[in-house]
């Protein structure tokens, strides 16, 4: 968990930057793997119906 | 609203006494004393109610597996016929109810082939309590007349490392003392080639604190440390369950041990005469500690889960002491054990008695571990909201900035799934070798058009759904080889990202693709859906530096086309079906993709709808523009973050009941998905409530705002049913922007406002109401109480607006 401070200017999350580091580097050195079992843990589902403000405008 | 939390770990007291006198036990020498109240041995009828509460508790919670240690006292004392009958009785009462994962813990002085006889026959796997070599265990580990126990458990080890037992060999536990040299501890302990090591601090509270060296406040860190250290420079060699779970938590994972970590406890204790206790460390606060007063024979499950004592230990970030809540080491910490916080007067309200211990190593084990995720990327580059963005997003709203970075650590989890996959599929050796070569091709071809011209590769990568692919293959891969195998035509999707990136790079390439049916869908650019005969074809792609795209299914069909930054345009033959470019939603400012065609789109809670005929496409163009041009004069703090980051629009099928049906996808960052409303106002506000979703998803990629271990149901005004705290969370933001809808709808006046007052007094109270509720949760993160501090920044002025009829 990242536990931003109040006081921080910027908040550093978990995500490392990958933006410029060649697919295949990412592959090879299996940097993926970290950072992926975040994104695949399940989420509780955000879906909301939207039946509760259909009506008439 | 609180979830009852099933339990799934089970300690039987099969016997109370013991045959060592370790002076560091917490059964008979802590401030408990309730053993001497137990018999000595478990009869067969409690044992049998005990088998019997534990699968009527498997069978109500649904349970897929649980864990039973038979332990005591010493439980071997019991006898290897009383052990085998308790087994038993447990297997009858839970067969084709869960499975059963069933250990013994022992001393393992009297572990003789008589025990893994029946340990063998029943599947009762063993552990094994030792300090390390034989001045370290005989530092405690002693009989009542002083004589070591080494000789005994280590020829009790050595039964359990041969051939025969091998199997029922679980692992080493090994109780730390400073006094003992740590290394000398672990050498001692993996020459004995356990499965699993774990180490435990002796018990302690603050009215009785562990023992210390002068000068040295995180002895206990510091002596694991020099563990770790050797553990991990060896390459970890044996499974040590204290430090994969601070790895584990670090990473958002669960714990392994209730030694830390947030995750709620699921573990009961059965003493040998049928009484329900709590963990046994908690022997180590106070006399009576443990007890709930519960009972086998008259009390299920259940109803010992609503114990507050249970309860006091499932609650997660919020059941922590104020000093705790604030630590930035609290996700993995958990604030230690439960019975470690104890001291007189305050209760459990305080950090651990080894809080600096826990502070230490895991800060130590985290900075060895974190670098894994990102070595090449420079100094420990991470991705970073301002406080701005923070400020901005937690309002309601974000801009082009703070939605842009939203949108680059997207960036870089698309592209570590990506290449997750590739490593992934790669290795596996289910995987046939005809798709292996595929893929091989098209990761080549892929890392090739990224040096050559990586802006095409990215405008492929970032179309939503190949997150949504990715996790999807991701899952199947990381299944047990017992589930199957990957499906290969989900693999055959990175060839199309390849051949789509190489049509947009316009370089010579080829790219094959297996389709199931000639079918073949390219990211960003369209589906081809070529008729011919039933069943699997194989396309092949060649591209040039020209910018010609040829397709060729075999010899039996070809087509050519031309590449352009707009898409592909055929010209042999003409195309008056087979080919269904992606098309674009335009309004002023702003241009998305209608998204009708991706196999993966559909991963929505509602079923996509199929390609949208022409007059569909009119339609939707026309709501679109009607539903922007309202957000624009309207809502325009929502329109820059929109602008930023919605991408993709995918048409959902009406639902059968006339309601409108809207989705949002935490794995398709910029995409939301949305049947078509009769209303384009309607199309307005769903887009903003489900864009609201998709900017909160992505806060909480890279953020925890509450305690992901909290499982307790809340209610949400919106809703019939409870929700979880993410729920809750995302139904909140979302309905900021909802309440904001008609809020603007309200105030603007003309033929609309009547309608939307009540609409605007029914969610704005609803959205207050539910903003109070997560502030008073108490599983908020710092970070959360400021961000939903941001949303009820926004929501508490409109609570002064008038709207007759409808105010108090």
């Amino acid at each position: 968990m990242k536990v931003a401070d109040d006081q921080a200017l910027d908040f550093a999350s978990d995500v490392a930057d990958l933006c410029l580091i060649p697919l295949a580097e990412i592959a090879e050195a299996g940097m993926g793997a970290d950072a992926l079992a975040r994104i695949l843990a399940e989420h509780p589902s955000h879906h909301l119906p939207v039946s509760a403000f259909q009506s008439a405008i | 609203m609180e979830q009852l939390v099933p339990f799934r770990q089970f300690v039987l007291k099969v016997h109370s006494r013991c045959d060592l006198a370790c002076d560091h036990c917490y059964m008979y020498h802590a401030a408990d004393q309730g053993w001497l109240a137990q018999p000595t041995v478990m009869s067969i009828q409690t044992a049998a109610w005990a088998a019997y509460r534990i699968a009527e508790h498997a069978k109500a919670h649904e349970l897929r597996q649980v864990h039973v240690v038979l332990h005591g006292g010493e439980p071997l004392l019991a006898g290897p016929v009383r052990l085998g009958q308790i087994a038993a009785a447990l297997r009858d009462n839970l067969t084709g109810t869960c499975a059963l994962d069933l250990r013994i813990h022992t001393n393992g002085v009297l572990l003789d082939e008589s025990f893994c006889d029946v340990f063998s026959t029943h599947g009762i796997r063993v552990g094994i309590s030792i300090d390390g070599d034989r001045a370290a265990n005989d530092r405690h580990r002693r009989y009542s007349n002083g004589r070591s126990s080494y000789d005994r458990v280590i020829r009790a080890i050595d039964l359990l490392r041969a051939e025969k037992y091998r199997h029922l060999y679980l692992g080493l536990l090994c109780t730390i003392d400073l006094a003992n040299d740590p290394v000398a501890v672990y050498d001692a302990l993996l020459a004995s080639e356990p499965p699993r090591i774990d180490f435990l601090a002796p018990h302690a509270t603050w009215d009785s604190p562990p023992r210390r060296p002068a000068g040295a406040p995180a002895a206990y860190a510091d002596w694991l440390t020099a563990i770790f250290d050797r553990w991990d420079s060896d390459g970890r060699p044996v499974d040590i369950r204290l430090f994969d779970s601070v790895i584990r938590t670090t990473r958002g994972q669960r714990s392994r041990t209730e030694a830390i970590g947030l995750a709620p406890s699921d573990l009961v204790v059965i003493e040998t005469d049928g009484s329900y206790e709590q963990a046994d460390s908690l022997k180590a606060a106070y006399d009576g500690a443990p007890a709930t007063g519960y009972h086998l024979l008259r009390h299920c499950l259940d109803e010992v889960g609503g114990h507050p004592g249970i309860l006091a230990r499932q609650a997660g970030l919020r059941g922590l002491c104020e000093e705790c809540r604030r630590c930035p080491v609290v996700a993995s910490c958990g604030g230690g054990l439960y019975a470690h916080r104890y001291r007189s007067g305050t209760g459990f309200a305080n950090p651990s008695v080894y809080c600096p211990d826990l502070k230490k190593l895991i800060t130590h084990i985290g900075s060895q571990a974190r670098p894994a995720t990102a070595p090449h990327s420079g100094p420990g580059r991470v991705h970073a909201l301002t406080a701005a963005d923070v400020a901005e997003l937690a309002a309601g709203y974000g801009g082009r900035g703070a939605v842009g970075r939203l949108g680059q650590a997207q960036r870089s989890m698309r592209r570590a799934l990506v290449a997750t996959v590739y490593q992934r599929a790669s290795a596996d050796a289910r995987i046939g070798r005809a798709t292996r070569e595929r893929l091989t091709s098209a990761w080549d071809l892929l890392a090739h058009v990224e040096r050559q011209a990586p802006d095409a590769l990215e405008s492929v990568i970032s179309h939503p759904y190949v997150r949504a692919w990715a996790a999807r293959c991701l899952t199947s891969l990381g299944a047990p080889a017992s589930d199957g195998h990957p499906h290969g035509s989900d693999l055959e999707y990175l060839a199309a990202i390849a051949a789509a990136a190489g049509i947009r790079a316009g370089i010579n390439a080829r790219a094959e693709i297996a389709t199931a049916d000639g079918t073949l869908y390219l990211p960003s650019l369209g589906r081809l859906a070529v008729p011919g005969p039933d069943g699997p074809r194989e396309c092949t792609i060649t591209t040039t530096a020209a910018g010609t795209v040829t397709f060729s299914f075999g010899a039996g069909w070809r087509a050519q086309a031309l590449a352009s930054p707009a898409g592909l345009r055929f010209c042999e033959p003409p195309p008056p079906d087979y080919w269904q470019p992606a098309r674009r939603l335009t309004a002023p400012g702003i241009s998305v993709v209608l998204e009708d065609a991706d196999p993966y789109r559909d991963c929505h809670q509602w079923p996509a709808a199929p390609r949208c005929s022409s007059p569909e496409l009119i339609r939707w163009q026309h709501s679109f523009r009607v539903a922007w041009s309202l957000i624009a004069a309207q809502l325009p703090a929502y329109r820059e973050g929109l602008v930023a980051g919605l991408a993709t629009i995918v048409p959902l099928a009406p639902s059968a009941d006339g309601r409108d049906v809207s989705s949002a996808a935490r794995q398709a960052f910029g995409a939301v998905a949305t049947a078509l409303p009769a209303d384009p106002a309607m199309l307005a506000l769903l887009l903003l409530h489900e864009f609201q979703h998709v900017k909160l998803g992505a806060v909480l990629d890279m953020y925890d705002l509450f305690d992901r271990t909290d499982s307790r149901l809340f209610r949400a005004p919106w809703r019939e049913d409870p929700r979880p705290l993410e729920g809750l969370l995302q139904g909140t933001y979302a309905h900021v922007a909802v309440v904001e809808f008609w809020r603007a709808r309200y105030l603007v006046g003309g033929p609309h406002a009547a309608a939307a007052g009540p609409h605007y007094a029914r969610w704005r109270a609803a959205t207050a109401e539910s903003i109070e509720t997560l502030l008073g949760s108490g599983s908020l993160t710092p970070m959360g109480q400021q961000f939903v501090r941001g949303m009820r920044a926004t929501v508490t002025p409109w609570l002064a607006d008038r709207v007759p009829g409808m105010d108090g």
